[in-house]
């Protein structure tokens, strides 16, 4: 078969990974650390995470401490990215800041993951109503507009933490649990999964060690994805008022603050903004050139 | 002078992993209402021939040498403008794969109508009652219905009489038919192959047939060119080359195919080895190392195709009247007369005759 | 087909149906009602439970959740909206809600145009020329995009033109005094109509590319060039007739997110719309005229659910609901 695409003889045959077995990690990784964009995204990302982790340790000063006569400040020596309304220190809130909406979007990422994994194994590998019933309730709440539920649910639940980590798994387990299912019953019909039965490893004991490690890949990449995306909506619903709620400092909230002036110190809005951008950009280089390194055939 | 007269062509691809000649220094003719077939495995550079002769070849793929003369012009000066109206005009294309040729979301009347008016300044209504004469031509029923039919309600075999109509639509000179039966169930094979002996000989048209499979050779061509790691190795007329097959790559083809009279212990000739990598081609001769008439100077020297007293050209040393170091006795043809007569006299000496003559 | 329709808008309906029941039961789990004001009134007569649970049971409040749920629902079937408790008492919900969706619909119609011909010309320029400086670009944006929140890009963009530059207003809808001026309204349009579509714009030139690409390596372009079809349409009807099709799916069911979208846009720029009048309610806990914008969008998303589908059916001829 020819196209004009592959109309001459390619020597060798394109690297092809039907599925990624553990011992080929070290392709992906050597085809990852070659991606510049991913390598960035990933130092980023990890810059951040120990900025969120470290947070308490390197902040110059309290995030709640409020100085009523040095109020608006611009950058100086003393504080390095200047003061906002309540004298409070805008680095020190943006270190917090990154605590707080890194644990929500990394909790919530990996419970949204977990839950999503579950299921999705359980309505492959179970099949029948399962699994009518499960993929069916999948494909109803993503075809929902997410934005407006999540508003009323916040509200309901009231403004805290976990109300958002809660929210957010609430709408984040959909696509691990689509991408879970289609591996499961992919490999529910090979071979090996007749062989495990026969060696008598329990309906669990399968799941986990066979057939999970195949679907790794695309469920890695998706939650890396998502990881972005709840960042990105938690700044939304603090930034609504629904979220995380002052004083404690997130992207989002403040954010809400500074819009209240942007005539007067447009600077407070750039900051957490900012942040969050490059946070969310780190995430969507690192999760697109994962799924490169995972699987060359999806080069998009 | 030929109708297609392709001079030296060279067609190039620059790869990633370095530069494939896929196309080397290839030389044939199409004569006016005769069939050409071009035969070799894949990776051969047959298809690539047949798409140099289109100019459809896109990046990272160039033709980079040589002529292609049809009617006297040589197509590789053309513009693109100028192309363009021979393709579908003059020379048409025929693909090996139906199912994927065809575009799914039009009609296939409007396909082919397409064909017309592309060249033809001819209103839709007049277009589609061309569209529908050639679907009738090419043994479509109800022509005028599966006018507004789509590709994927077709089967494979109507889907490349579509294709065959579409082709002829503006009825060129001639027609490239790249591995046109490959892709179908045998039975359909047979019809199309017909087809297109109907067509060709009620239009004066010539064909240039691409394919690996020799028995369609033996059924259409009537010539033969048959191509090894992008050249041409042998090119004789096709019952001269079925007959008796000069280039050892020739005789283990033909030998590979398992005919009524082969026997049952009979073993069919296998090829040892692969096809060279195009990427680095050896410098002597590219067959060398699977053939079994091989000797030291055909690692050593590139052979040119010759002209053969019989009329073909053979790109071998073995018929190299200049390589003087040539043991007669081992040209396979004098090999083969000689077994015969050895096996007639005594079959001990046959066995001890055909080992030693083997290098 | 129709059998199709009919069972999809169907079951459409059971599951829009279920989840505003599932909302509305959440939302009645926290207190707050229309009565709540007359805690803080100055005259303790008002604050009488007695008195409370009499008006409560004018307006049925007293009954179980799902009885009003019911009620609601058949009253909206009816277009009875039922009546704002809090943001403008006594006020129907069907007449806040026509005040505002012309306002919504002019934002998000433009929005979904602007991002439609922008986002299908530049995935289409960048898979046409795949790898270049122009695509490369194109992509850069494109993850810039997706990576930005809605929010902060309106927030940038009114400092940039609106306060250091001057030349486009912060928000509202028109200069006060100048409510007829069209021109004036236009000008009012660009910010929010940019921050609603630019990250539309991101995604979806993205899928274009890529179903573009797609389609750029099938064998009938090809078969396309072998009839001598020359370059621009063997692009603009061969195979952009095939890249379209897998975009009416997508844009059809983006366009209620873009809606949604909406509601962070109309608060950033101070737009008198749906989106606003919902945010509003939730905050202040008026139930009724949440859930009359919840089943406007719910409406919304049948309708475009329904679209996409007899769409895609009418694109691609291999597709035939039985």
């Amino acid at each position: 078969m020819t196209t004009t695409a592959d109309a001459f003889p390619v020597p060798h045959a394109a690297e092809r990974i039907d599925s990624v077995e553990i011992g080929q990690w070290g392709a992906v990784w050597r085809r990852l650390r070659r991606h510049r964009f991913a390598v960035f995204g990933a130092v980023v990302l990890t810059l951040f995470t120990a900025i969120a982790i470290l947070a308490p340790l390197i902040a110059p000063k309290g995030y709640d401490e409020q100085d009523l006569l040095r109020r608006y400040l611009t950058p100086s020596s003393e504080n390095l990215l200047g003061t906002d309304d309540l004298g409070r220190d805008v680095l020190t809130r943006l270190l917090y800041g990154a605590r707080i909406s890194l644990t929500v979007a990394f909790t919530a990422t990996l419970i949204a993951t977990l839950v999503g994994a579950t299921v999705g194994a359980a309505a492959g590998y179970l099949g029948g109503w399962t699994e009518v019933v499960l993929m069916r309730f999948a494909d109803i709440m993503l075809s929902l507009p997410a934005l407006p539920i999540l508003i009323i649910l916040s509200s309901a639940l009231g403004p805290s933490l976990q109300t958002i980590v809660v929210v957010l798994v609430v709408f984040g387990w959909m696509t691990v649990a689509r991408l879970t299912h289609g591996s499961v019953l992919a490999l529910r019909h090979r071979e090996f999964t007749e062989a495990a039965r026969a060696l008598g490893g329990g309906a669990v004991h399968n799941i986990i060690r066979h057939m999970l490690p195949n679907a790794l890949a695309p469920i890695i990449v998706a939650a890396t994805l998502g990881l972005g995306n709840r960042v990105i909506i938690e700044a939304t619903l603090s930034f609504l008022g629904l979220g995380i709620n002052p004083p404690t400092p997130s992207w989002g909230n403040m954010l809400q603050n500074a819009q209240g002036y942007i005539w007067s110190q447009p600077w407070l809005a750039v900051y957490p903004g900012g942040c969050i951008f490059l946070t969310v950009l780190a995430v969507n280089f690192l999760g697109d050139g994962l799924r490169d390194a995972l699987d060359p055939r999806l080069k998009i | 002078m030929a109708l297609l007269e392709v001079k030296d062509l060279r067609t190039v691809f620059h790869t990633s992993e370095g530069l494939v000649t896929a196309v080397d220094g290839v030389t044939f003719s199409v004569e006016a209402g005769r069939a050409l077939g071009i035969v070799g495995e894949s990776g051969c550079g047959k298809s690539v021939t047949s798409l140099s002769v289109m100019r459809l070849i896109a990046q990272p793929g160039r033709i980079e040498g040589g002529s292609i003369t049809f009617d006297g012009q040589d197509l590789l000066t053309l513009s693109d403008d100028e192309m363009r109206k021979i393709r579908g005009k003059s020379i048409a294309m025929i693909f090996q794969e139906p199912m994927t040729s065809l575009n799914p979301v039009f009609t296939v009347g409007a396909q082919i109508a397409e064909a017309v008016t592309t060249h033809e300044k001819v209103d839709d209504a007049r277009a589609k009652d061309r569209a529908v004469e050639m679907l009738e031509k090419v043994g479509v029923s109800l022509a005028r219905q599966r006018f507004d039919a789509y590709p994927h309600e077709m089967s494979g075999g109507m889907r490349q009489r579509i294709m065959i109509a579409m082709a002829l639509a503006c009825d060129p000179r001639i027609l490239i038919a790249d591995e046109p039966t490959t892709a179908l169930d045998v039975t359909i094979q047979a019809q199309i192959l017909e087809l297109l002996k109907a067509l060709a000989a009620e239009r004066h048209l010539s064909l240039m047939l691409i394919t690996h499979d020799l028995g369609v050779i033996a059924e259409m061509a009537d010539d033969v060119v048959v191509m090894y790691a992008g050249e041409i190795v042998e090119s004789a007329p096709v019952l001269a080359l079925f007959e008796a097959p000069a280039h050892p790559y020739t005789r283990g083809l033909l030998g590979s195919i398992p005919t009524l009279r082969t026997g049952k212990s009979e073993k069919l000739t296998v090829i040892p080895g692969s096809v060279p990598n195009p990427l680095f081609y050896p410098g002597g001769c590219r067959f060398e190392p699977r053939c079994p008439s091989a000797f030291p100077l055909c690692r050593e020297r590139h052979p040119a195709l010759a002209r053969v007293p019989d009329g073909r050209l053979v790109r071998c040393f073995l018929y190299d009247e200049t390589v003087r170091a040539v043991d007669p006795a081992l040209l396979p043809v004098a090999r083969e007369q000689r077994a015969a007569a050895a096996t007639a006299a005594a079959p001990a000496t046959a066995t001890a005759a055909a080992a030693t003559s083997s290098t | 087909m129709r059998n199709y329709l009919f069972r999809r808008f169907l079951q459409m309906l059971v599951l829009l149906v279920f989840v505003t029941g599932l909302i509305y039961f959440v939302l009645n789990l926290f207190p707050g009602g229309p009565f709540d004001f007359l805690a803080f009134s100055s005259d303790p007569r008002d604050a009488d439970p007695k008195a409370i649970e009499r008006l409560e049971a004018l307006l049925g409040l007293n009954k179980p959740w799902y009885e009003r749920y019911f009620t609601w629902l058949l009253g909206v079937l009816r277009g009875d909206f039922g009546v704002s408790w809090v943001m403008a008492v006594g006020i129907p919900v069907g007449d806040l809600l026509q005040q505002r969706i012309g306002n919504t619909l002019t934002l998000t119609l433009l929005a979904t145009a602007v991002s439609l011909v922008l986002g299908l010309v530049i995935g289409i320029w960048s898979a046409v020329k795949q790898y270049s400086l122009s695509d490369n670009v194109a992509t850069a944006f494109s993850f810039a995009g997706q990576s930005m929140p809605t929010f902060w890009l309106g927030l940038m963009l009114i400092i940039v033109f609106a306060v250091r530059l001057k030349w486009l207003p912060a928000g509202d809808i028109y200069t006060p005094g100048k409510a007829d001026d069209l021109g004036d309204r236009i000008v009012h349009l660009i910010l929010p109509v940019a921050v609603l579509s630019l990250i539309q714009i991101a995604l979806w030139s993205r899928f274009m590319r890529s179903s573009m690409l797609e389609v750029l390596r099938q064998d009938f372009l090809r078969t396309a060039r072998a009839k001598g079809v020359a370059e621009r349409l063997v692009l603009g009807k061969h195979a952009l007739r095939n890249a379209l099709i897998p975009m009416i799916t997508i844009v059809g069911l983006d366009i209620p997110t873009i809606f949604s979208g909406a509601v962070v846009t109309e608060s950033i720029f101070n737009w008198p719309g749906m989106g606003k009048l919902y945010l509003d309610s939730v905050l202040r806990h008026d139930i009724p005229v949440s859930m009359g914008v919840l089943a406007v969008l719910a409406f919304l998303v049948i309708v475009s659910n329904l679209l996409a589908d007899v769409l895609y059916a009418v694109a691609d001829p291999r597709i035939r609901y039985d």
